[in-house]
C-alpha cells in the first residue's frame, strides 16, 4: 500500500541479501511479499522487523516461480539472520520416471486422510484434530524414499489406480487428462513444502502474514517441532484465492450443454477452492494467535474455521514523529493535487481514479492527479491506464511519478485518493493523515471505519475524508470536488484525520501488541527441537 | 308479464287520476290517489325493467328504484320519457369501444428487450443474485453462472453488485466486468499500436474498420458508462470515418455509423449515414427500422407510420409486434389483449 517508503536495493548488493543462519527467534513465512515484491504487506513486514531490533528473525520465502520475481525490492535489516528462498511451481516438467509399484497402505491413509478433508467441519475441533493426526503420520512418510514420497505420487502404479478411482467416484468433468494435470499440480507444491518444513532451521516461534502455502507450512512446523504459530492475516487469503479461481480462464469446464447447471460451479474450479479452504482451515487450526488488521476480517476469519477464542485485532501503526513533521513543510493554500499513491495494479483500480479526473478537471481545471507508484507489476494495465489517459485528454492532467519518497510527496498534495476495489487497513492513508492529508476512499475493508471512525468515541472526531463505492467515477470525483474546493470542510477533515492517527493508529500501540504476541510465544515452553528430531511430527492438538 | 303489468299499472294509473279528478279535496281522496299512484309506478318499473336493454338490467334494486322514481314523481310524463328512452336506448346503443381520446408515453425504441437475465438461466439465478440473505457461497455460484453471458444481458446486475455488503461479491462483479472490459481494450490498444505502423491505405482501411467496431462492442455491451462512453463514441466515429476517408463504399461501416448517429441523438449525422449506407447498396428493408427511428427524432410521426407499414411483419423479433401494432392502427398496444381490429394495407 506505501511503495515509497523503502529504497531499491541495487543487483551489485546481491550478496547481502546472503543470509544463513543455524537458528532464528522469529521465523517468518512469506508467500509472495517481503523482501521481492512491494506493497502493503511487505512494507508491513519490514516495519515489524525493524521494530524489534532484539529479535533475530529468519525469513522463508515462497514464490511461485523464480522468473516472476526481480531483485529484492527492501533491504534488509540486520536483524534478519537468514533468508531462503523456496519456488513451488517450478520444475513441474518431467522429471526422471522411476516406476514402482507403490504402497496399498500408505495409499489407504491417504484416502482416508481425503474423506477427512472432504467432511472438514470448520465447526467441530474434533475433526481438526483427526486430521492432524491423519496428516502427522503421513508427512513422515513423504521425505524422499518414503512409501509416499513424490516419485511414488508421480509415477507409482497404486498412485494411477487411486486417481483414476477418485475421477470415477467425485469428478463431474467429463475431461480425465484435465483431471490428471489438475491433481498433479495442485498437489505438487505439498511435496515441495514437507521438503521445506524438513529443512527449515529450528526458529523458537512461527510468524506466517497468510494461509495458503506459506499458512500450510506453518502448521506443518507446528506439527513438527511444537513451537508457536502466529498468523497475522492482512487481507484473507481463501477468499482472494477464491475471487482469482472463480474469474480465471486456465480452469477448464468441459461439461457439454446438456451436462451445464447454470448455478453449479466447473468441478475443477470447485476443487482448487477447496484446496485453498482446507488449507486455510488447516492454518487457522494449528495458529496459537490469528490477527486481523480490523473486525469485518476477524469475522471472516472466524467463518472460515479460525477459533474464535485465539482471534484478535491488531491494526496497522504508524511512525508518528516521523510524518507529522511533514505537516509544517505545507503551504496554507490547499495543494489541488489529488495523489493515488500505489502501484499501478487492477485491484488499486487506477482506471475509475482516472475516469474521475476527467469530471474534476471540467469543475476545477486547475486539478492534477499524481499516480505514485511503481508500474512494473503489471504493464499491461499500466499501459491500459496510461492509453485512458490520453483518450480522456489528461495527459497533462494525469502525471504518472513511479517511486515516489513519500516524505517529499506528501507536503504537495491536497487529497489521498484510494480508488482500490479491495483493502485490508491501507497505511497510506493513516499515512496520509498523519502528514496532514485527508482521503478519499473506496468503501472496502477498514476505510470506513478509517475515515468516519469506528467506536462513538473515534466518531466523534469527525471524518477525515469522504467514502464513496467502488467503480464509481462520478461519486469519486465529487466527493474530492467537496473537499478541495471547500477549504472548512477540507481543514475540518485534515483536523479529525490527524486526531484519529494519532489515537488509535501509532506504531507504538501496534509494536505493544506484537510484543505481547512475541513474547507469549519466545516464552512458550515446547520442544525446541533440532537436528534429527526435528523430523519427528507430533500432532498439535491433544487426543 | 309485460302485458299484465302494463295494464294493471294503467288501471291503477287511471283509476288514481279519476279519483283525483272527481273525489273532491279531501284528505283521505289525496292519500288514495297517492296508493293508487305508487302502485301502478311499481307496475309500470316492474313492466319496464322487463323490456329494459340488458346492459341496463344491473343493478336490478337501482333499475327498479330509478325507474320508480321516475314514474311516480312525473305522473304521466314519466311513463312517456321512460319509454323515449327505452326506444332510444334499443335503437342508439351507448358506443362501448373505448375513449377515442387517452393520454399515451411516447413510445420508445426498444429493439431488444433490455429485462436483465435474457441469455442466462432465468429466475433462478437473478433471484440469488439479488438477495442479500441468499448463502454467499449459493451468490458466487450464481454470479460465475453469468460470467460467460455478454454484458449487454447481465451488465446491469453486475453494475447493481458493485455496491453488494459482500466482500466477495463485489471483488467478483467488478473482476468479470473489468475482464471483458480489458479484452476489448487491450485489442484496441494492439490495433492502434499497429495503425501506427501502417502506410498501405487499405490495411489502414482494415484496421480502423476494426477500431470502431471494437469500440462500437464496448458500447453494445454496456462496458462504458458516463465520460468514457462519451469518448467511446467520438472514437469510433472517428475511426469509421478514417476508414471511410479512404474507401467510402463501404455500406457496412456507413451503417455503423447510423446506430452511432442515433444512439447520440445526432439526427443529421444519422441522415446523412442513412442516405450513404443505401447509397453504397445497404439494403433499405434493413434500414427501415433506423429510418423510422430517425424519423422519430425528427418528431415527424406520419413518416414513423409510413415505414412501419413498409415494414415486414416479424413477430421473431420480441418488441416489434407491439411496436407494429402502435405505429400502424394508432392505438394503444395491450400486451394480454389480442389485436381486434383489422390489419391495415401492408
Amino acid at each position: 500500500m506505501s511503495p515509497v517508503t523503502f529504497s531499491s536495493p541495487a543487483p551489485a548488493d546481491a550478496d547481502r541479501y546472503q543470509r544463513r543462519a543455524d537458528s532464528c527467534d522469529v521465523m517468518l513465512l512469506l508467500e509472495g511479499t517481503f523482501p521481492y515484491v512491494s506493497g502493503g504487506v511487505s512494507s508491513w513486514v519490514n516495519q515489524i522487523i525493524r521494530g524489534f531490533p532484539h529479535l533475530r528473525f529468519g525469513l522463508c520465502f515462497i514464490g511461485s516461480r523464480r522468473q516472476d520475481y526481480g531483485a529484492p525490492k527492501y533491504a534488509l535489516p540486520d536483524n534478519v539472520v537468514h533468508l531462503e528462498t523456496h519456488y513451488i511451481h517450478e520444475n513441474l516438467s518431467a522429471t526422471q520416471v522411476v516406476r514402482s509399484r507403490g504402497d496399498a497402505q500408505a495409499f489407504a491413509m491417504m484416502d482416508q486422510l481425503h474423506g477427512m478433508l472432504r467432511a472438514y467441519d470448520r465447526s467441530d475441533s474434533t475433526s481438526h484434530s483427526a486430521l492432524a493426526a491423519q496428516l502427522a503420520e503421513l508427512i513422515p512418510m513423504m521425505a524422499d524414499g518414503g512409501k509416499l514420497d513424490q516419485d511414488a505420487f508421480l509415477f507409482s502404479k497404486q498412485s494411477w489406480d487411486y486417481l483414476t478411482a477418485q475421477y470415477r467416484t467425485f469428478c463431474t468433468d467429463p475431461s480425465f487428462v484435465d483431471y490428471f494435470w489438475t491433481v498433479r499440480i495442485m498437489h505438487q507444491p505439498v511435496w515441495t513444502l514437507a521438503r521445506v518444513a524438513r529443512q527449515l532451521i529450528p526458529a523458537r516461534c512461527y510468524h506466517t502474514v497468510s494461509t495458503g502455502y506459506a499458512g500450510f507450512l506453518g502448521s506443518l512446523m507446528k506439527m513438527q517441532t511444537g513451537r508457536p504459530l502466529i498468523l497475522s492475516e492482512h487481507g484473507i487469503y481463501t477468499k482472494e484465492r477464491k475471487i482469482d479461481l472463480f474469474q480465471s480462464e486456465w480452469i477448464r469446464d468441459n461439461r457439454n450443454v446438456f451436462e451445464k447447471d447454470a448455478s453449479q460451479i466447473p468441478y475443477f474450479r470447485e476443487m482448487w477452492i477447496r484446496f485453498f479452504e482446507a488449507l486455510g482451515r488447516m492454518c487457522y487450526q494449528a495458529s496459537n494467535q490469528i490477527v486481523a488488521l480490523y473486525e469485518t476480517n476477524r469475522l471472516r476469519q472466524v467463518i472460515d474455521g479460525a477459533p474464535p477464542e485465539r482471534t484478535r485485532n491488531i491494526p496497522n501503526g504508524i511512525d508518528l514523529p516521523r510524518l507529522s513533521a511533514l505537516r509544517a513543510q505545507r503551504s496554507e493554500k490547499i495543494p489541488p493535487v489529488l495523489c493515488l499513491l500505489g502501484r499501478v495494479v487492477p485491484i488499486k483500480d487506477v482506471k475509475t481514479f482516472i475516469r474521475a479526473m476527467r469530471t474534476v478537471v471540467n469543475q476545477y481545471p486547475e486539478a492534477e492527479a499524481w499516480i505514485a507508484g511503481p508500474e512494473d507489476e503489471d504493464p499491461s494495465y499500466a499501459a491500459e491506464c496510461h492509453a485512458i489517459a490520453e483518450g480522456l485528454g489528461l495527459l497533462d492532467k494525469v502525471k504518472f511519478l513511479g517511486y515516489q519518497k513519500i516524505d517529499e510527496l506528501m507536503p504537495k498534495i491536497g487529497l489521498v485518493v484510494l480508488s482500490s476495489i479491495s483493502e485490508a487497513l491501507p497505511l497510506v492513508l493513516l499515512e496520509g493523515f498523519a502528514a496532514g492529508v485527508p482521503g478519499v476512499a473506496t468503501d472496502v475493508g477498514s476505510c470506513r471505519q478509517l475515515i468516519y471512525g469506528l467506536s462513538e468515541e473515534d466518531q466523534a472526531l469527525g471524518a477525515a475524508g469522504d467514502v464513496v463505492g467502488i467503480a464509481e467515477p462520478q461519486a469519486l470525483a465529487q466527493a474530492a470536488l467537496k473537499l478541495l474546493t471547500d477549504p472548512q470542510r477540507w481543514y475540518a477533515a485534515q483536523a479529525a484525520g490527524i486526531a484519529r492517527v494519532e489515537r488509535y493508529y501509532t506504531q507504538e500501540m501496534m509494536f505493544g501488541a506484537y510484543r505481547e504476541l512475541y513474547d507469549n510465544a519466545l516464552a512458550e515452553q515446547g520442544a525446541a527441537a533440532t537436528g534429527a528430531a526435528a523430523t519427528a511430527l507430533r500432532c498439535p492438538v491433544q487426543h | 308479464m309485460l302485458l299484465k303489468f302494463s295494464l294493471a299499472g294503467l288501471s291503477f294509473e287511471v283509476a288514481s287520476i279519476a279519483l283525483l279528478l272527481n273525489g273532491g279535496n279531501g284528505l283521505a281522496v289525496l292519500g288514495g290517489y297517492l296508493l293508487l299512484h305508487m302502485a301502478s309506478s311499481a307496475l309500470f318499473a316492474l313492466a319496464i325493467a322487463l323490456v329494459a336493454p340488458q346492459r341496463y338490467q344491473r343493478p336490478r334494486a337501482g333499475l327498479l328504484g330509478y325507474l320508480f322514481c321516475f314514474n311516480f314523481f312525473i305522473p304521466v310524463g314519466g311513463a312517456l320519457c321512460m319509454l323515449s328512452a327505452l326506444l332510444v336506448a334499443m335503437f342508439w346503443p351507448k358506443d362501448q369501444t373505448e375513449d377515442y381520446f387517452d393520454t399515451a408515453q411516447a413510445p420508445a425504441f426498444v429493439t431488444v428487450r433490455r429485462r436483465e437475465g435474457s441469455g442466462f438461466s432465468g429466475n433462478r439465478v437473478r433471484a440469488q443474485l439479488g438477495n442479500v440473505a441468499t448463502p454467499l457461497d449459493k451468490r458466487l455460484n450464481a454470479l460465475v453462472a453469468i460470467q460467460s453471458t455478454p454484458t449487454r444481458a447481465s451488465g446491469a446486475s453486475l453494475r447493481n453488485l458493485l455496491a453488494d455488503p459482500a466482500d466477495d461479491v463485489r471483488l467478483l462483479a467488478y473482476g468479470i466486468l473489468d475482464s471483458k472490459e480489458k479484452k476489448i481494450t487491450q485489442r484496441i490498444v494492439d490495433i492502434r499500436h499497429h495503425l501506427k505502423t501502417v502506410s498501405d491505405p487499405e490495411t489502414l482501411a482494415v484496421l480502423h474498420q476494426q477500431v470502431a467496431e471494437l469500440y462500437q462492442e464496448l458500447i453494445y455491451q454496456n462496458l462504458v458508462q458516463g465520460d468514457l462512453l462519451q469518448y467511446a463514441c467520438t472514437q469510433m466515429r472517428e475511426h469509421a470515418r478514417a476508414a471511410l476517408a479512404i474507401d467510402e463504399g463501404q455500406p457496412g461501416l456507413w451503417f455503423m455509423l447510423v446506430r452511432l448517429e442515433l444512439m447520440s441523438g445526432n439526427a443529421p449525422g444519422a441522415a446523412e449515414a442513412l442516405r450513404q449506407a443505401h447509397e453504397h447498396g445497404f439494403s433499405r428493408v434493413r434500414l427501415l427500422p433506423y429510418l423510422a427511428e430517425l424519423s422519430f427524432l425528427e418528431h415527424d410521426y406520419d413518416q414513423v407510420r409510413k415505414l412501419f407499414i413498409e415494414m415486414q411483419y416479424d413477430p421473431s423479433v420480441s418488441s416489434q409486434p407491439q411496436l407494429h401494432r402502435y405505429w400502424r392502427h394508432g392505438r394503444r398496444t395491450i400486451a394480454n389483449r389480442s389485436d381486434s381490429l383489422p390489419r391495415a394495407r401492408s
